[in-house]
């Protein structure tokens, strides 16, 4: 057994790994602590895979880090104190930190007497998301793994060509500061988002504004046959603690958005913040498939894996599996840091003389429900043979639902274990959902799922993008059929990012089912805006008494709030 | 943790810590809910983490109306960012109060806390001045009062419990409860705000005493962090790199 873990950059998580590949248990900090983006050490975590695996928590046998604690640190501390002094916000804010971050790994993990026996190792933080990438793909090879995020040890983009899985060659790599990564997420900061949770959003206002700025951004950097131009003086995350970019970008692009409130589009700058928002996504987007042809002109392999966090950028994924060479394209359902515990791990079981059968589950944190609690406090509307069924009733009737059941998903998004799902044709539903219940911008949109036979009659679907959808990695554009019956869960520019309910899922066999008058869904995740994924009944409980929602659907049955 | 704000010259950052500590209280309550048995408990620790979040969004609400008189302030540094209540010492992930402390003591400090909540946020009210704000800021008190007098009834179905558990006479636990203890429970939560407030207030004189010292680290060590260099990729098969280091 081999235990992953990721901390102290992006939400801090855990994964246990069989000696056959298999993932046992993943579990992230946030789910536990209740505070999104939680990114310090998972002590939690690792108690409750302790405490839930007692028969396999013994067999542990290595720990891996999902990166190289001091080579990450000295990365940062070499660059800011050559290029911006000895005493800048940085350096002092890295240096009293030193024994917080990273490099307090060992002292943490220590502290649990269950693992004092086990070999520590650290792993390189691009190749923690390349396994992790491996692990959900197709057991062919050699293929070509992408790996861009803001930093991860001393690198911000790196091409591997795969021979096996114990065989990898590097095949180009770009180091800090020079980061696409980091470009946009000092774009999110601008836009008044916060960085590392922001993102998204601003991939979802790019669709309303125009690519004014992108001759502008293409002064900042670009790349061409295997060489990146970056100005790094465009930003101050080189050096600063609490802002990403310098002066000089507010005299490319104008001042800032500094707002307490939620961006809308009756904001009198909305369409200048689109129109940035714009400009970052389209070079984001060239310059990353500029980086994939280079990929591909220098390998000639034409099937990929891509991971890192702007692999979270489906927008972007759906230009990457538009190109012409590409054969396969394949994204693990937790492409950011959180799920490099699991490529860490994964690599520790690789052996050279086993090939690994893909795998499939997408929903691995286990989670233990208390039924005598839920059975005393809420009403009994269906029991657990007729979840189904009345999951359809309710919907049929145009209530909201919410899921609270079995294993929690992996990845960020609601794949139908812990979603609110409704009626993807009531638009005033699916609106309530958006603004009041999930207290979204309205310029954010609500997700879709459903069967792989409806994809094809309301979007434009191919090979690649059907399996990415799975894991709702990528966008869609949507026919005139949709137009007509789903405008809700179109984006402004007609795509939609849908998933493709996998067989023999709870939301597959929703779909599918005799009673079910209805064949989309909206599907988005358990949660407030400002809190984690919902993991517990407890916190299933809390989240619909604080949106007013009603229905809970459990493995025991389907329940009403009283 | 409760902050005692009558002496705190920024109002709207008083205001933003009262909402990490409010955030705080949340998490611990919901923390509760799952670490006791009995349902009814663990609904009133939800239904308590519920009124707790809305006090963190009330305040923020208090916040707006009162940032439009402060153009000084940047929304960057008063914005609501959830892991700033562990970065801020508001929970302890080492370990949630209800894991540290007895559940009776828990109870004890629910309610010596929501006791000095209401306390502070009395304090707090008397330096805003619009109606609405104050409105709000009143509807969270009486709610932190019904919180603290709650914490009694559970303290008294917790000795219920206990007495049919460990067979204790009944009258034993209610003449012993709540008064006596809940007093000292009292005083303690008191006397940890004031140390709290304290160390808040000395902050800016520690820092000038640990700043020089930061700063000597960096300029003894910053040069020779220069001279390490970072180990190369071993090209060929990148597996080949030594995973046992750190660097």
């Amino acid at each position: 057994m081999f235990l992953g873990v990721s901390a102290f950059y992006h939400e801090s998580s855990v994964a246990l790994v069989s000696k056959n590949g298999d993932l046992i248990d993943f579990q992230k900090e946030e789910w536990h602590s209740r505070v999104k983006g939680d990114k310090s050490f998972p002590k939690l975590s690792i108690e409750k895979i302790i405490k839930d695996n007692q028969d396999d928590y013994p067999n542990i046998t290595e720990i891996i880090f999902y990166e190289r604690p001091l080579r990450a640190w000295l990365t940062v501390i070499k660059d800011t104190i050559k290029n911006h002094g000895y005493l800048n916000d940085l350096s002092k804010n890295y240096f009293r930190n030193f024994f917080n971050g990273s490099m307090s790994f060992y002292k943490e993990i220590s502290k649990f007497k269950e693992l004092k026996k086990c070999k520590i190792k650290y792993f390189d933080h691009h190749l923690s998301h390349t396994y992790s990438a491996l692990m959900y793909s197709e057991s062919f090879f050699p293929k070509i793994s992408v790996v861009i995020d803001g930093i991860g040890d001393n690198k911000t983009i790196s091409i591997y060509k795969i021979n096996s899985l114990t065989d990898i060659n590097l095949i180009w790599s770009l180091d800090y500061p020079y980061s696409v990564g980091l470009f946009y997420s000092a774009i999110t900061d601008f836009l008044g988002y916060g960085v590392n949770n922001g993102e998204f959003k601003v991939m979802a206002l790019s669709s309303y504004g125009k690519p004014v700025f992108k001759d502008e951004f293409y002064k900042i950097m670009n790349f061409k046959d295997g060489k990146f131009n970056f100005d790094t003086s465009f930003f101050s995350y080189q050096y600063s603690t609490n802002k990403s970019y310098s002066e000089k970008l507010l005299n490319l692009i104008g001042e800032p958005r500094m707002s307490l409130n939620n961006l809308d589009m009756t904001d009198p700058n909305f369409s200048k913040y689109a129109d940035i928002a714009s400009s970052a996504q389209k070079i984001l987007e060239e310059i990353v498939i500029k980086i994939f042809d280079y990929a591909y002109k220098k390998t000639k392999i034409n099937n990929f894996i891509f991971s890192g966090g702007v692999a979270l950028n489906s927008t972007l994924v759906s230009k990457i599996s538009d190109l012409s060479y590409i054969n396969s394209l394949e994204i693990p359902p937790s492409p950011g840091d959180s799920g490099a515990s699991i490529g860490a791990a994964f690599y520790l079981s690789c052996d050279p003389k086993i090939t690994k059968p893909i795998s499939v589950n997408l929903y691995t944190g286990k989670v233990k429900y208390s039924k005598y609690f839920i059975e005393q406090k809420l009403n009994k509307l269906y029991d657990d043979k007729n979840i189904i069924k009345g999951a359809a009733e309710l919907i049929n009737d145009q209530k909201i639902i919410c899921t609270c059941l079995g294993n929690i998903e992996t990845g960020p998004r609601a794949l139908g274990n812990r979603s609110f799902l409704c009626d993807a044709r009531n638009e005033e539903l699916v609106k309530k959902l958006n603004s009041d219940i999930k207290r979204r911008s309205d310029f954010i949109p609500t997700a879709p799922v459903m069967s792989i036979e409806t994809s094809k009659k309301y979007f434009l679907i191919n090979k690649i993008n059907e399996k990415l959808a799975e894991t709702m990695s990528t966008i869609v554009m949507a026919n005139d059929n949709a137009l007509l019956k789903y405008k809700s869960i179109l984006h402004f520019d007609f795509t939609a990012r849908i998933q493709i309910a996998k067989k023999n899922t709870f939301i597959s066999n929703l779909l599918s089912s005799e009673n079910a008058n209805f064949e989309i869904l909206a599907n988005t995740s358990f949660n407030i805006s400002s809190d984690p994924m919902v993991y517990s009944l407890e916190d299933a409980i809390m989240t619909m008494k604080r949106t007013g929602l009603k229905y809970l659907i459990t493995d025991f049955g389907i329940f009403e709030i009283r | 943790m409760i902050l005692t704000p009558e002496n705190d010259k920024n109002l709207i950052l008083t205001l933003v810590e009262f909402s990490y500590a409010e955030y705080g209280s949340a998490l611990e309550m919901l923390r509760a809910s799952k670490f006791v048995e009995s349902p009814d408990l663990k609904m009133g620790y939800i239904e308590h983490a519920i009124d707790e979040y809305r006090h963190t969004e009330l305040i923020y609400e208090v916040i707006a109306n009162q940032i439009i008189d402060s153009e000084n302030l940047n929304p960057r540094d008063i914005k609501f960012k959830p892991l700033n209540v562990i970065l801020k010492g508001y929970i302890d992930k080492n370990a949630f109060l209800v894991e540290k402390l007895r559940l009776k003591n828990f109870v004890e400090f629910v309610y010596s806390n929501e006791f000095l909540a209401k306390i502070s946020f009395d304090k707090l009210k008397l330096r805003i001045k619009d109606r609405k704000s104050i409105k709000i800021i009143s509807g969270i008190m009486e709610e932190e009062q019904g919180h603290a007098d709650s914490s009694i009834d559970t303290l008294n179905d917790i000795m219920r419990d206990e007495h049919r558990h460990w067979g204790y006479a009944k009258k034993y636990y209610e003449n012993k409860y709540p008064q006596s203890k809940l007093k000292l429970a009292f005083l303690r939560e008191k006397i940890k705000n004031r140390l709290r407030l304290i160390y808040l207030k000395n902050f800016k004189f520690l820092s000038n005493i640990f700043d020089p010292l930061i700063n000597l680290l960096i300029l003894v060590f910053a040069p020779i962090s220069l001279l390490i260099k970072l180990p190369e990729d071993n090209r060929k098969n990148i597996l080949d790199n030594d995973f046992n280091s750190i660097i």
